[in-house]
């Protein structure tokens, strides 16, 4: 009886072989299944929640905690972020690694109220996330010389946020992005 | 993580669920049993922070704890009612399982760390039930500062609050990402599917569809990514196998469980009763064949859908309707021109063309689901080819389960035009894969070869052999054998 049980347990073993020998699963396993164990010990040295989020959600994240951190030590009473629209970053930046998120969104990465150029209060936004090519042009969001804070920068795109203190610079600023639809997810 | 929190999460999911099932008087075998009662005490808990929100209540760490301390107690009652009736006697896996079962464990380690490590990642979720969730655990109510914001581009707030209250209790109890209710959902699935298959078939045959299944590329990320469609999938699944229990043993608890499944299938995707009103014909030719007078037909038809009807109404025209600030008329989600029938066959077509057997270079079909449907494919033609007379009433009833999710997803996709061909039928196709483990179940070609086997490993030498072979001839005369 062992026996035959031993010999059902090879019968086991070779199924098994064979389904994870066949082309996809294989090659599934390679790309999907063994990276999360490879990267176990890595995940393991970087528990911090912050870190885990910002691993996850990208640079997007890593804007978001940024403002947040600018905000409170700005003492920012009441923010509301203008974004800016993602068809602007990609069609006019070429820049493709960073996705802005809805208002929603950010409110779930920092519990800070944003608002996109075609919201309904847009005209509320006190604070303005603004990217450029490089660091030369970001003044042009800021007539009235307030300090730009950097969030992100590399030969790409430089991502900063500016203050927004009178009606004239916020309309200024939607013009830039009257071509671009912001309703584009 | 907070490991008291989560022991204690499922200690009472287990206790609230096996209470809950105790009402009902199934008889179940014991390692089943205790998986489903699991699965159903995580169900009954998604009610608890829902139904706190509908009476107005805080939600907070101790109503949360009362709420879940009276419930676990008040479904334990009929439990230590017939404590003297229960078993626990699980049986050690043969030597041949072994190599399946440390498979299985190491595909849910990969789950659980991926479900542990990562917050919630789909859009669907961070912008509507984990948006709220998150909120309410900071301002103790489901509505809260997240309807201030512009949501003009979303409507996920609007979906059922079944994750939405798993989120929450998760939480608060265990971490702050919640979402490790799925691995407990997860494990205790593949616990419940390996047994449910083993029930039947030999564990060499059972295991290699479970491993099947579990390798299924689209469903197994939704083990980790939190999301409506896998839980949907099992209770879908569930509903259809407590009817076959139904259809066999004529039992109305079995009736009325499956109800309640279809009902928490109804939880976590509200258009489900669209597919099961596809599935009444089914349960009428059924209970007409038991010879009820159609009065009686009736009642248990009202007795099936109350449940799924009930979650329905709770959750569109009670908590959407007068609980959400923001105005929304279901009526202008459907379809407003439904004289014309073709979206409904081009949906069909493409849901063919692009997702189940596309012949593309991308081959999205083989890329989505690997090779699980085309494997049911081939087991189905060998059983229609040689074994015509092995089919039962469970394999009409899982193939009845597998048409209607078939002919039903385009139908939604025609009734309800945000029902995508992309993301929701591509998803809602999962709900075919369980079904397909039930039809393997009673599969001609898979029964018989577990009988071969079963022949083959419990024959003995030939003096002994007219003693035993009573006892090996099917699997089900082995299973009486036992009790015997």
């Amino acid at each position: 009886m062992t026996f035959k049980k031993i010999i059902l347990c090879i019968v086991s073993i070779f199924i098994i072989l064979i389904f994870f020998k066949t082309e996809f699963y294989s090659e599934w396993l390679d790309r999907k299944i063994y990276p999360i164990y490879d990267n176990m010990d890595q995940d393991m040295d970087h528990m911090d929640l912050k870190e885990r989020r910002e691993k996850r959600f990208g640079l997007t994240y890593y804007v978001a905690e940024e403002t947040d951190t600018i905000l409170k030590m700005q003492n920012a009473k009441d923010p509301i972020i203008l974004l800016p629209p993602n068809k602007y970053i990609k069609q006019d930046l070429h820049f493709m690694d960073f996705l802005i998120v809805e208002p929603s969104l950010f409110y779930y990465y920092v519990g800070r109220k944003s608002v996109w150029a075609t919201s309904a209060d847009v005209q509320k936004a006190n604070w303005a996330i603004v990217a450029e090519k490089t660091r030369a042009t970001l003044p042009r969001y800021n007539p009235d010389k307030q300090p730009i804070f950097l969030l992100y920068e590399d030969k790409n795109i430089c991502i900063a946020l500016v203050q927004i203190t009178s009606k004239q610079q916020l309309d200024m600023i939607l013009s830039f992005y009257k071509d671009f639809n912001a309703d584009d997810l | 993580m907070n490991i008291a929190g989560l022991i204690f999460l499922i200690v009472t999911h287990f206790l609230s669920g096996r209470g809950f099932i105790e009402l009902f008087k199934l008889k179940l075998r014991p390692v089943m049993m205790f998986s489903l009662s699991v699965i159903t005490g995580i169900v009954l808990f998604a009610f608890i922070p829902f139904i706190l929100q509908l009476c107005h209540v805080p939600i907070t760490w101790t109503s949360l704890m009362i709420f879940i301390c009276a419930l676990t107690i008040a479904l334990c009652m009929p439990l230590l009612m017939n404590i003297k009736s229960m078993r626990f006697n699980i049986k050690i896996p043969a030597l041949y399982e072994y190599p399946y079962l440390i498979i299985f464990a190491l595909f849910i380690i990969i789950s659980c760390w991926r479900c542990f490590y990562f917050p919630p990642t789909p859009r669907d979720m961070l912008s509507g039930p984990e948006l709220m969730a998150e909120y309410t655990v900071k301002e103790h109510s489901m509505i809260n500062s997240m309807f201030s914001l512009d949501l003009h581009l979303t409507n996920n707030y609007l979906k059922p609050p079944s994750i939405t209250s798993l989120q929450i209790i998760y939480k608060i109890f265990v971490h702050p990402f919640g979402q490790i209710w799925l691995s407990v959902f997860f494990i205790s699935c593949v616990i419940f599917l390996y047994d449910f298959l083993k029930e039947k078939l030999h564990p060499v045959i059972g295991g290699f569809l479970l491993l099947f299944f579990i390798t299924i590329p689209e469903s197994f990320a939704y083990t980790f990514m939190i999301l409506y469609d896998f839980n949907n999938m099992i209770f879908f699944f569930l509903g259809f196998y407590f009817f076959t229990r139904y259809v066999v043993s004529k039992q109305l608890n079995d009736f009325l469980f499956a109800g309640f499944m279809w009902g928490i299938a109804t939880y976590f995707r509200l258009e489900t009763p669209v597919l099961l009103v596809l599935a009444l014909p089914m349960v009428i030719y059924f209970l007409y064949k038991e010879k009820l007078p159609w009065i009686k037909i009736g009642l248990r038809i009202i007795m099936l859908m109350a449940f799924p009807a009930l979650v329905y109404i709770l959750c569109i025209n009670i908590f959407d309707k007068h609980y959400i600030p923001l105005s929304f008329n279901v009526g202008t989600q459907i379809n407003s021109n439904l004289g014309d029938i073709s979206p409904y066959f081009t949906r069909l077509s493409e849901m063919n063309s692009r997702l189940l057997f596309d012949s593309s270079e991308m081959n999205m079909s083989v890329t989505l689901y690997g090779y699980f449907i085309y494997f049911f494919i081939f087991i189905l033609i060998v059983d229609t080819i040689f074994f015509r007379k092995r089919f039962t009433k469970e394999s009409a009833i899982a193939l009845y389960g597998i048409a209607t999710v078939y002919f039903g997803l385009p139908l939604l996709g025609y009734l309800l035009p945000w029902v995508d061909l992309m993301n929701t039928t591509k998803r809602g196709l999962f709900k075919l894969f369980p079904l397909m483990l039930l039809y393997y179940r009673s599969s001609g070609s898979l029964t018989l070869l577990t009988n071969i086997i079963n022949n083959w490993e419990f024959s003995k030498p030939k003096d002994e052999v007219d003693k035993r072979m009573p006892q090996v001839a099917t699997t089900q005369s082995k299973g009486n054998a036992k009790k015997k």
